[in-house]
């Protein structure tokens, strides 16, 4: 091999390795982009319950879950409001359209909208219930349920590694939100099952969700599955729970919907919440077809010590003790997978890579613009 | 059809084919124009590459063929998995 052949083989091999290890930084990029913005979510998401309608509803079940649900759907609202500008901007409407069309991708986007629906309302239902450090407790188991989903499901590569990194990450967690937990727990009161259930749902059903996301972004863009999903979820609101609410709850949801929407702070909240929300979502799904639904959930769990940083920042208060050893193994955790082998990361699934001839497949949906 | 559903026809009815050649065709087929689309094309070919639909059969170095700049260019190739995801999603229907 001369010399000439042997500098453009270095060179080509110099090129694909920096390119591939662009692939994975922008999969862990976008997954901690997401644990910042999520983390931003929960001021004006905790923020809201202190503003007209919601700081009223505090008596009794009835009360508790009407300010979660009017908030949870509300919340989805402006994440979907978001979610069109977002994909406007980006010159994508006509392939969100395109997309919703093709049923057979498009219907995965519902059981994903239904299950990390559920895993938002059952966030506030635990808020309201049992408290918010407990909330973002359970919340944080869910890279576990996301991680065995997608192993069991679509053979994503989970090596002892990263296995080990996503339960250091998910402690580190843990860790901090410990004392505050613990006083929820035991004051809590009988009511206490029902926001210990949904902290249940919202881990299960995050988990669940991002399993179910990174089968249909195997065929569909990560903007506009994103968008599909929130219109999933404010169908769900609008066709089912909107009219169970108002046949059980009667005017008080109308009346609920209505204060809210009169109150400047409640708009300008669901601004931000819609903001916060819809790109640690969008960061959320761009970073799954990268490095896997396990990896990118388990970053993303780093939303828990930022949520605290964010509260630390915005109540002017200093971090605790246990912020600081949590938040520290959390890094740790972080680090186990970020320094995976690049062999590993480069492709997340254990599938066969053999390549059969072009032929005897022929696409039959049409080809080009639809 | 949805962007990246035509990008995997495309490469169904291909043996394999460069990058570039996958984002002319878009483009031209979309009436899409500029680097952001051809951007955006090597995008979900890293997404479909990553996720193990596509595998990776050739690369090259040709700044013609990449706006004047030294660019990595990689030829893709649709695999057995990534048939079978078509399938799965009605992308694809086998001949018999």
């Amino acid at each position: 091999m001369s010399d000439v052949v042997k500098a453009d083989v270095a060179k080509k091999q110099q090129l694909r390795e920096d390119y591939r290890n662009r692939q994975v930084r922008w999969g862990f990029i976008w997954a901690l982009w997401c644990a910042v913005l999520w983390g931003a979510w929960y001021v004006p998401g905790y923020a809201i319950y202190f503003e007209a309608p919601f700081v009223g509803l505090a008596n009794g079940t009835g009360e508790l879950m009407l300010a979660a649900l009017v908030v949870a759907f509300l919340n989805a609202v402006a994440v979907l409001l978001a979610m069109f500008v977002w994909v406007a901007v980006l010159g994508k409407t006509s392939d969100y359209v395109r997309t919703m069309r093709q049923t057979k991708i498009s219907w995965w986007y519902l059981p994903a909208g239904l299950a990390g629906g559920l895993a938002i309302f059952g966030t506030y239902v635990a808020v309201v219930y049992v408290g918010p450090q407990f909330a973002a407790v359970a919340a944080l188991l869910y890279p576990i349920i996301g991680a065995l989903t997608a192993r069991v499901w679509y053979s994503e590569r989970i090596t002892p590694q990263a296995a080990v990194g996503i339960l250091v990450l998910v402690s580190g967690g843990v860790v901090i939100f410990t004392p505050g937990l613990i006083s929820e727990l035991t004051g809590s009161g009988g009511t206490g099952w029902i926001g210990y259930l949904a902290g249940a749902a919202s881990f299960v059903g995050w988990g669940l969700e991002g399993a179910i996301a990174g089968r249909a972004l195997d065929v569909s863009d990560p903007d506009v599955g994103l968008t599909l999903r929130f219109t999933t979820e404010v169908g769900l609101y609008v066709v089912v729970a909107v009219p169970i609410t108002a046949i059980l709850a009667g005017g008080a949801l109308w009346t609920a919907l209505g204060t809210a929407l009169t109150n400047p702070a409640v708009w300008l909240m669901l601004v931000l919440m819609g903001l916060t929300f819809a790109f640690c979502y969008v960061a959320w799904y761009k970073s799954f077809p990268l490095i896997g639904v396990g990896r990118g959930q388990a970053i993303a769990a780093l939303y828990g010590p930022f949520a605290l940083v964010w509260l630390s920042v915005f109540q002017l208060t200093r971090p605790s003790t246990e912020f600081i050893v949590g938040a520290l193994i959390a890094v740790v955790g972080s680090f186990i997978l970020f320094t995976e082998r690049r062999g590993v990361l480069e492709i997340i699934r254990a599938v066969p890579a053999r390549t059969a001839s072009a032929a005897p497949a022929v696409p039959v949906e049409g080809s080009g613009r639809a | 059809m949805h962007i990246k559903g035509y990008i995997l026809q495309l490469l169904a009815r291909h043996e394999a084919m460069w990058d570039y050649e996958i984002a002319d065709a878009v483009m031209a087929d979309y009436g899409l124009a500029g680097d952001y689309w051809y951007g955006t094309v090597r995008l979900t070919l890293t997404d479909l590459y990553s996720g193990g639909l596509l595998t990776e059969v050739d690369t090259a170095i040709d700044p013609e063929k990449s706006g004047g700049v030294e660019r990595l260019l990689l030829r893709f190739a649709l695999n057995d998995f990534g048939r079978e995801r078509m399938r799965q999603t009605g992308l694809l229907e086998v001949v018999t």
